[in-house]
């Protein structure tokens, strides 16, 4: 009795050392599912999620523009390459209003006071959402900053860019997109 | 009179300055705060972090002492700001509690596995103990089966 009492302590005691294992190594992975998928071929779909607008009181909702292709982009005050991407979104801004395509930058991992002042310095007018605790960026698989994902008119992930973008990237996918019927 | 004076006088200098000492030292430094947060992008204590982001983290904070904030409210600024990961020590809240009572359990455990082998020690040398007769005792112990076995 004693014996199979033991045997059962021990085998708890190993299940949760290797239950906190698992737990920390999967909490600390990346998510890469979408870089996966679009290496495949597929469209995944947009990650559902409500942030925090970044300068107005209303909801920020990344799933408010199905319908329409949309340019996220996840930065932060702090990344020297995120504002100079910031500028060249600020310089697209106009153009891709006029082609239809909606822009919403995510301040993530960035103090809300600092990134919407950049955003009031660099004049921005497109919505601002602020991710604070890096939800919408673990739902993207977001390891470094910059990173900017397409999204087509049927809400799913059509492409996306772990890096600066440039002119002819944005211009390459937008294209193709805005040509796609619903 | 006057030396009733000079002693409240002195008196009330006593506590003004004391007053004056006990609020510097209760005053929140960004010393106080670094080591219980974390560097959001690097994963590390903010004291021991040098990147761009620990540096707003730490302008935040200054300025959040600035207003004249506490230590638990600066904490609770920074968690709405970056959430809980924020914070050196989880929250002791849901799944978190683990990381509290999980030594506390292991340690139990532990102690009651020490208790277990020592109770098993003492009982293993009582046995010995007893295994052991002197020669005196053995032949006492002979003499008396030796008359046990005679009555039957």
């Amino acid at each position: 009795m004693l014996r199979l009492l033991k045997i059962t302590l021990t085998l708890c005691a190993l299940g949760g050392i290797g239950a906190l294992f698992t737990y920390g190594v999967s909490a600390k992975r990346t998510d890469q599912s979408l870089d996966s998928k679009l290496a495949a071929g597929k469209r995944p779909t947009l990650p559902a999620l409500n942030l925090q607008p970044l300068v107005a009181e209303k909801g920020c909702s990344l799933t408010a523009y199905r319908g329409r292709v949309t340019v996220i982009n996840f930065w932060a005050s702090w990344c020297e390459s995120c504002r100079e991407e910031l500028k060249l979104l600020a310089h697209l801004q106009h153009r891709l209003s006029r082609r239809g395509v909606a822009v919403v930058g995510v301040a993530t991992k960035d103090v809300s006071e600092d990134a919407a002042a950049l955003v009031a310095k660099m004049g921005l007018r497109y919505e601002q959402c602020h991710d604070g605790d890096s939800r919408g960026a673990r739902a993207f698989g977001v390891t470094g900053l910059p990173e900017t994902f397409i999204i087509d008119r049927m809400g799913k992930v059509a492409a996306l860019k772990r890096g600066p973008i440039t002119t002819e990237w944005l211009d390459m996918h937008i294209t193709r997109l805005t040509k796609e019927k619903v | 009179m006057n030396q009733v004076t000079g002693f409240l006088a002195v008196v009330l200098m006593s506590l003004g300055l004391c007053l004056a000492i006990a609020s510097t030292s209760l005053a929140t430094t960004l010393a106080d705060i670094e080591p219980e947060v974390m560097c959001v992008e690097c994963g590390t204590p903010l004291n021991v972090s040098t990147s761009a982001v620990a540096e707003r983290e730490r302008a935040f904070i200054r300025r959040q002492i600035a207003a004249g904030k506490g230590k638990s409210e600066i904490k609770q600024a920074l968690t709405n700001e970056f959430g809980p990961a924020v914070l050196a020590l989880p929250q002791a809240q849901g799944f978190n509690w683990f990381a509290y009572l999980g030594p506390i359990g292991a340690v139990a455990m532990a102690c009651c596995a020490v208790v277990m082998i020592l109770r098993r020690g003492r009982r293993a040398a009582a046995v010995r103990r007893e295994g052991s007769l002197s020669l005196r005792e053995r032949q006492r112990l002979e003499d008396e089966i030796r008359g046990f076995d005679g009555q039957l």
